[in-house]
């Protein structure tokens, strides 16, 4: 029997990064406008996991700002990174990132008339998110409807559709915030659209994280099928595969995860596009390895991520967009120049 | 959970009055095709001919635009996908894995038919893996990624997740592009020593007087002849379908039929 070698033993590893995960959230509670030592940290979540009385004075600061917060950082990360390792099997090109489908500037079209116009006043304080989900929700149902009018979900059209309405809906926004004669306006939506964890509140954790289980569990469920796909639309026909019917499964639930991503940390940028080849040049490609790989870098990743953009010009927050880019272009930089790794192909 | 039917027996294939389209322009017109178990045939043509098209309404892919291909009498576009996909093993011209994926797991792609998406590659499903790899000549190879493979490497080792499938019948697109000599007298070897049916779609006319027991001539849209290649194949076939002058002759020793083409007709 030939000895199989494919690349790290799968279960080792995620134990490694759960618990690196855990560790981080914890880790990262400490961090913040207010120092607050390791020790306090500890005992807070102690006391709360376990139900005891709350003794520590930094409660109300670890439990209810800093913790939801960092689940937040850790369901998008996650999300984020399964959401763009199913769009480049999707639409068949490692390039894709998780917004291919116009799902962030859609979002952002909404949030903006919400900064902008103050629609959806009704909400409250989840109107930017409201208004950020139906923006999301539009722009890919418009990209899905596209698609098929002309023939029908191939990568190539999907990829197409997606980028000339991402385009179109960008326009949009930067003429919304144009005409704004409020000057605050540009300022918060640009805050929105390079993405934040900083309005997190535990309420709020509810839609992503029933997003990210279910897409996760879902496409976990058919990982023989995703490997079908991504090895090319006409072998997955010949294995019994109906191509259609997954590709508009995996559009739906692609469009579900990062639209609501997308409503409550707006529009971060790499995670899903690198995290994918991270995960792949571990574990290699196939889905099974490959998706709970991705989702737990790409939690950890955020996290301190999240903490990096709090503490490099307190008490100032960087968006999260600003560090994944100037954290993620070396990275993907030193990826491709790896000559192990081909990123889907090989060039000539 | 339904268990999958241990061996499925190898069907009997008709095609009847069979047109073919690509891309919404009819290719193939009133192909009608009598191909019994166990048959070895060989679809041949020129560029453009529609052979590719035609394979790939066989083998249910791309449905027929009219006309009925039945497997036992069963229309392929009434067995499921996974049903058929356990009937049919089709293996296509050039689709190019994921770079990254090992050629290991590659192969073991045409084990999805026998499981539910979920489940994962069992011991036996890997045995079967290796020695679909060893049959085209890859099973060191095993986890090499994809795309360090030559041309003809992934030509076999496409062929070997064909194998691995395990199906009846064996559906090839032009199946010897890209293999050296040795490899291509290799390939139609194991053709020939398929216990189902091989339908493939080729090339080289005079491999299949010696390796098949059926041929299908596609010219012009439409099925020119159909039989015995021996009896199918002579000059004035070669002459119509293909624009060449060529005879089929003995080999002095083996005795065996060799289509001997002498001259090529003015191009321009």
């Amino acid at each position: 029997m030939t000895r199989r070698r494919r690349g790290l033993p799968l279960l080792p590893i995620l134990v490694v990064l759960i618990l690196m995960g855990l560790a981080s959230v914890v880790a990262s509670l400490a961090f913040g406008a207010e120092p607050i030592p390791l020790s306090e940290v500890m005992r807070v979540v102690e006391d709360r996991l376990a139900g005891h009385p709350i003794g520590s004075p930094f409660d109300t600061i670890v439990w209810d700002l800093r913790m939801p917060r960092a689940l937040l950082a850790l369901i998008v990360g996650a999300g984020l990174s399964i959401g763009g390792a199913g769009m480049q099997t999707l639409v068949r090109n490692p390039l894709a990132d998780p917004y291919l489908l116009g799902i962030s500037s859609g979002a952002s079209v909404g949030a903006t008339a919400v900064i902008t116009m103050g629609l959806l006043g009704g909400l409250g304080t989840w109107a930017l998110s409201g208004g950020a989900l139906i923006g999301a929700m539009g722009s890919a149902t418009a990209v899905y409807l596209i698609s098929r009018a002309q023939g029908g979900l191939t990568p190539l059209r999907m990829v197409l559709s997606g980028v000339v309405l991402s385009a179109a809906f960008s326009s949009i926004a930067s003429f919304m915030v144009f005409m704004s004669n409020d000057d605050h306006a540009a300022n918060s939506v640009m805050f929105w659209m390079l993405g934040s964890v900083a309005g997190a509140t535990w309420q709020r954790l509810l839609l992503p994280a029933a997003a990210l289980v279910l897409v996760g569990v879902g496409m976990l469920a058919v990982h023989n099928w995703m490997d079908a796909l991504a090895a090319g639309p006409e072998t997955a026909a010949a294995l019994g595969v109906r191509t259609g019917a997954l590709r508009t499964a995996l559009f739906v639930a692609l469009g579900v995860l990062i639209g609501s991503l997308v409503a409550v940390s707006g529009g971060i940028g790499f995670v899903g596009l690198i995290v994918p080849h991270a995960a792949r040049m571990l574990v290699g490609a196939t889905h099974r390895r490959m998706l709970p790989v991705a989702a737990a870098l790409g939690a950890i990743f955020l996290v301190w991520v999240d903490v990096i953009s709090r503490m490099v010009a307190p008490p100032q927050e960087l968006p999260l967009g600003v560090v994944t880019g100037v954290i993620g272009a070396p990275v993907f930089l030193f990826l491709m120049g790896r000559r192990q790794y081909a990123f889907g192909g090989r060039d000539s | 959970m339904r268990r999958a039917p241990a061996a499925v027996t190898t069907p009997d294939i008709r095609v009847e009055d069979v047109s073919a389209a690509v891309g919404g322009k009819t290719v193939v017109e009133h192909v009608t095709l009598d191909i019994p178990a166990g048959t070895k045939l060989a679809l041949v043509g020129t560029n453009g001919a529609g052979k590719s098209t035609l394979l790939r309404a066989l083998a249910g892919i791309n449905p027929a635009v009219a006309g009925v291909v039945t497997f036992d009498g069963r229309p392929v576009e009434r067995i499921k996908p996974r049903e058929r996909a356990r009937i049919i093993s089709f293996v296509s011209q050039e689709e190019t894995p994921p770079a990254e994926l090992r050629l290991g797991e590659m192969v073991a792609l045409g084990r999805i038919p026998h499981r539910p998406p979920w489940a994962v590659e069992s011991g036996s499903e890997e045995s079967i893996v290796v020695d679909s790899l060893r049959k085209v000549g890859l099973d060191r190879r095993i986890d090499s990624p994809c795309d360090h493979l030559s041309g003809g490497e992934r030509r076999r080792a496409m062929i070997a997740r064909g194998l691995a499938q395990q199906c009846p019948v064996l559906m090839l697109d032009e199946p010897t592009n890209h293999l050296d000599i040795a490899w291509q007298l290799t390939l139609l070897d194991l053709i020939k020593s398929q216990p189902g049916t091989v339908i493939a779609a080729i090339h080289d006319i005079d491999t299949v007087l010696r390796n098949f027991d059926l041929v299908a001539v596609l010219h012009r849209g439409r099925l020119w002849a159909f039989g015995d290649p021996v009896e199918v194949i002579d000059h004035k076939l070669m002459d119509e379908a293909f624009e060449v002058d060529a005879d089929q002759f003995r080999h002095p020793q083996t005795r065996q039929p060799h289509l001997l083409i002498s001259r090529g007709k003015d191009h321009s």
